[in-house]
């Protein structure tokens, strides 16, 4: 079988906990510590864009659920992220824009229209799973581009209201930079430990069967189809997660955000950072926005870096800029695994 | 095994073409319960795809399969597996790069469902893990559990991968061709890890080593060119006419 | 009556494109196991040339030779480098790059070609419509269907009915074997994608005159070819063709019947099909385990 997935996702079959010399509780430090340098030394708008990150990241992590564990390249995947943006925004409206009850109802779309999908697509494989969550994902766009009513077309939505949190005894309106960077945070953080405990779950460990070895799950009677299944439920949860989140941190949602190529930019993100590895996504989100933010301030060639960059690092660094500088530097990540 | 009882497994006619290759045709053989019966052939004779078409890889053309009365010529191979009807393959079908544990619990965990476990599966963690080590301990592999299993022997590699077909706990297992590429000793060896570990399972075993195959089997079927031309207790084929044409005249019971 | 038959028409034209850009893409994946996903970009590479040259005043008929000599040449050199070195790797990889490299290539293009949309002057000769049934129907629609379907026919007479054909055939199942009969099968495979590069110029020549040229045709383009080509089953002919038929049938009939949903129509169409044979049309016979 020629698969369209190869060696880039491999994970390392210890729990990343016994892989590092440092202990559990500094490297929790560290990244508190890293987390609150932004705070201090970031605006308003630097913050914002970081949350952006942060929010795309997850909706990337999710996809590296698909790509880097199940060999699963969908370019859907859009469909879960945006589609969850709609309906968050839509809800809001009604609904008002409670944190809690966007997540409720984002997690609820993207796991929902991650099922609609996987019925369809959980039989094929490689160029025909990818040609065929594409095809899902435009019929998707069709009708958010077409159904002006309600997702107000080509023009998308705006104006929604604030989002806030509930606590026990106060309302706290989450507009700020901070508040959203926070949000925006703590939900990368919970997607991170999800997909994490995904992977090392006995579903992490079938779904990678699957990839690895079709016949052979089939031989040891594992229902392909159901893997596939319940990854692309728990992918598109996290997903919509990040969706839930997205129309209140870019204070617009629009028929970009479930086309094809919002797929293709994931996976762009996915590669750059490091299939595979979880926390490649944010990486890779986070070179990309900066590249689209920061180099159209200079020429409108943007896209010819982003493309270079993406076109390098498959080239020369296929498991990833991180993992690609650290084999540069010397410390060979696969040998790192062995101890 | 009595007349009446419901045998483990029956083919019943079976046909097979791929194209305009006929591989299979009227193919009929009942296993017993707690049988071991012995399938040999020269290459080509359609042992390998007859296994395929027990287990599901392969729909017949013509004729049925059932499993335990329970015709089954149609359901998904996972599906047969899940009732007990599982299978090795000639090449080593073990994960290579997972450890000896990893493997033996991930084949423990697909039957009961806990293969699919996401969150708070830590107890089907531990008592897959502790299967495994269970069925390392018998077979005397226990200190190999935490190698990859591309770093054993190749002789323990082949254990490994019977190991992994019995943590599926089957009523019926089709071993194909176990014991190529192992010296004599070591092939017997396996064969007895699979009668000790195995508490009754029937059998149905394809070697090429005719010696492990007249010695272990209960019975032993003669398949030639898609036809089964033989199917009795050892001392009747090795004096079976056909089934010594069928091996170009080599003395059957000498050949090897 | 006559509407349907125009309409069949239309379908037939539009069909004819999806089949030549779709064929580009499966010879290299048939014939090299290679995904070349920047075959959008050579056929709107080959639909600027066509603006540009019908633009001039040369020759008119010049304007496809032409745009499959860039597009070739395009592809030429992207077979010298990168595409060698990833022949042997995964699809997953070779998607990557090429869409990578079809990232870049838009964006060069955008800066060259500029952001408007450009439309051909169709020349004199092919002007004007003919009436069939009291329906007026375009020469050059009609000219797309000749043209396409001569070029279709010859690129399967070459790769099914001669030598060459054969020899790249033989490359696919086993390269050391053709090496041991003396030939160089790397300037084979150039010469397979340089003539699958041609032809995405030649698609994009003719395309240019119905579709007009502007940034994202690429896309466009490449994902109903990719759509033709996995819906085929990966690569064979016989697949292509019939695949090329259906989608183009389906996304003119369904604009005429639904224009509101047309596209949704068309491509649920295509998804009932692959959901139906998860391998395509015509799938290729591989003898499982």
């Amino acid at each position: 079988m020629s698969s369209i997935a190869d060696g880039t996702g491999r994970v390392e079959t210890r729990p990343a906990s016994e892989r590092r010399s440092l202990p559990l509780a500094a490297r929790s430090a560290l990244l508190v510590l890293a987390a609150a340098v932004p705070l201090l030394f970031a605006g308003d708008y630097q913050l914002r864009f970081l949350a952006e990150i942060l929010i795309i990241g997850t909706a990337v992590l999710s996809l590296d659920l698909l790509v880097g564990f199940g060999g699963l390249v969908s370019l859907g995947h859009a469909v879960f992220f945006g589609g969850a943006a709609y309906v968050a925004a839509v809800a809001s409206q009604a609904l008002g824009a409670d944190i809690v009850v966007m997540l409720v109802v984002g997690i609820a779309t993207g796991m929902a229209s991650a099922l609609l999908m996987g019925v369809v697509v959980m039989r094929t494989i490689a160029l025909f799973f990818l040609i065929l969550s594409l095809i899902v994902g435009q019929i998707v766009w069709e009708v958010v581009f077409h159904w002006r009513e309600v997702t107000g077309g080509a023009d998308g939505l705006r104006g929604f209201p604030v989002l806030t949190l509930h606590t026990g005894f106060a309302t706290i309106p989450l507009n700020t930079g901070v508040a959203l960077y926070l949000a925006s945070l703590v939900l990368a953080l919970a997607a991170w430990l999800a997909a994490r405990s995904f992977v090392n779950a006995p579903i992490g460990r079938a779904l990678l069967g699957t990839r690895e070895r079709q016949l052979r799950m089939s031989a040891l009677g594992y229902s392909i189809p159901r893997i596939r299944l319940m990854a692309l439920v728990a992918s598109g949860g996290i997903a919509g997660a990040a969706g839930a989140l997205y129309p209140f941190v870019n204070q617009y949602v629009g028929p970009n955000a479930v086309h094809w190529t919002m797929s293709a930019m994931m996976i762009i993100m996915l590669v750059i950072g490091g299939v595979g590895s979880l926390y490649g996504a944010f990486i890779g989100s986070a070179i990309y926005l900066g590249i689209q933010t920061y180099v159209s301030s200079y020429t409108d060639r943007w896209q010819l870096v982003v493309g270079l960059v993406f076109v390098l690092t498959v080239m020369i660094m296929p498991k990833g800029v991180v993992a690609g500088l650290k084999a540069a530097f010397g410390r060979r990540p696969s040998e790192e695994g062995r101890s | 095994m009595s007349a009446n009882a419901v045998p483990a497994l029956s083919i019943e006619g079976v046909a097979k073409s791929f194209g305009g290759l006929k591989v299979l045709s009227d193919v009929s053989v009942t296993l017993g319960q707690g049988e071991c019966l012995g399938l040999i052939g020269p290459n080509g004779a359609g042992k390998t795809t007859l296994f395929n078409i027990v287990t599901g890889f392969l729909i017949p053309d013509q004729g049925r399969v059932a499993f335990a009365g329970e015709d089954i010529t149609r359901a998904r191979p996972d599906a047969r597996v899940r009732t007990g009807l599982v299978r090795t393959f000639q090449k080593s079908m073990a994960f290579p790069e997972l450890s000896v544990r990893e493997n033996l619990a991930l084949a423990a965990r697909s039957r009961t469902g806990e293969g699919y476990g996401w969150f708070g599966s830590g107890k089907a963690v531990a008592a897959a893990d502790e299967a495994a080590d269970a069925l390392l301990t018998r077979a005397q592999l226990r200190e190999r559990a935490e190698l990859p299993v591309a770093g054993l022997s190749y002789g323990e590699q082949r254990i490994v991968d019977v190991l992994v077909s019995l943590a599926m706990r089957p009523r019926v297992l089709l071993l194909d061709e176990p014991t190529a590429g192992l010296s004599r000793a070591e092939g017997e060896h396996l064969v007895e890890v699979v009668r000790a570990l195995g508490d009754g399972v029937s059998t149905i075993l394809i070697a090429h080593d005719l010696d492990i195959v007249f010695g272990v089997c209960d019975r032993v079927a003669v398949l030639d060119l898609g036809r089964l031309i033989a199917c009795d207790t050892p001392d009747a084929i090795k004096a079976h006419e056909g089934a010594q044409a069928a091996y170009l005249g080599a003395t059957l019971g000498e050949a090897a | 009556m006559g509407f349907y038959a125009v309409q069949s028409l239309n379908a037939l034209s539009f069909s004819m494109l999806l089949l030549l850009t779709g064929l580009g893409l499966s010879v290299v994946l048939n014939l090299m196991n290679f995904v070349n996903l920047t075959h959008g970009s050579f056929f709107l590479l080959g639909a600027y040339v066509g603006v540009y040259w019908l633009a001039s005043g040369a020759p008119w008929w010049l304007a496809f030779p032409v745009a499959f000599a860039a597009a070739g040449l395009a592809g030429f050199l992207l077979e010298r480098f990168p595409f060698r070195q990833f022949y042997a790797r995964t699809h997953l990889m070779q998607v990557l790059l090429t869409y990578g490299l079809s990232v870049i290539f838009a964006d060069l293009m955008r800066w060259g070609f500029g952001a408007q949309i450009l439309s051909p002057e169709i020349p004199e000769a092919l002007r004007g419509v003919v009436f069939i049934m009291d329906m007026p129907f375009p020469i050059y629609r009609l000219f797309i269907i000749g043209f396409g379907a001569a070029l279709a026919f010859a690129l399967w007479f070459v790769i099914d009915r001669t030598i060459w054909g054969a020899v790249v055939r033989a490359c696919v199942t086993d390269r050391g074997f053709v090496e041991t009969l003396g030939l160089d099968t790397r300037r084979i495979f150039t010469a397979v994608l340089v003539i699958s590069a041609g032809l995405g110029g030649i698609s994009g020549a003719l395309g240019a005159g119905i579709l007009s040229a502007y940034p994202g045709l690429d896309e466009e383009v490449l994902i109903l070819a990719l759509i033709v080509v996995v819906a085929g089953g990966l690569g064979t002919f016989r697949g292509t063709v019939l695949s090329a038929l259906l989608l183009g049938f389906a996304m003119t009939f369904s604009k005429v019947w639904v224009p509101e949903f047309s596209n949704v129509v068309a491509l649920a169409i295509m998804a009932a099909l692959l959901v139906a044979l998860p391998e395509g049309l015509v799938a290729k016979k591989v003898r499982q385990v």
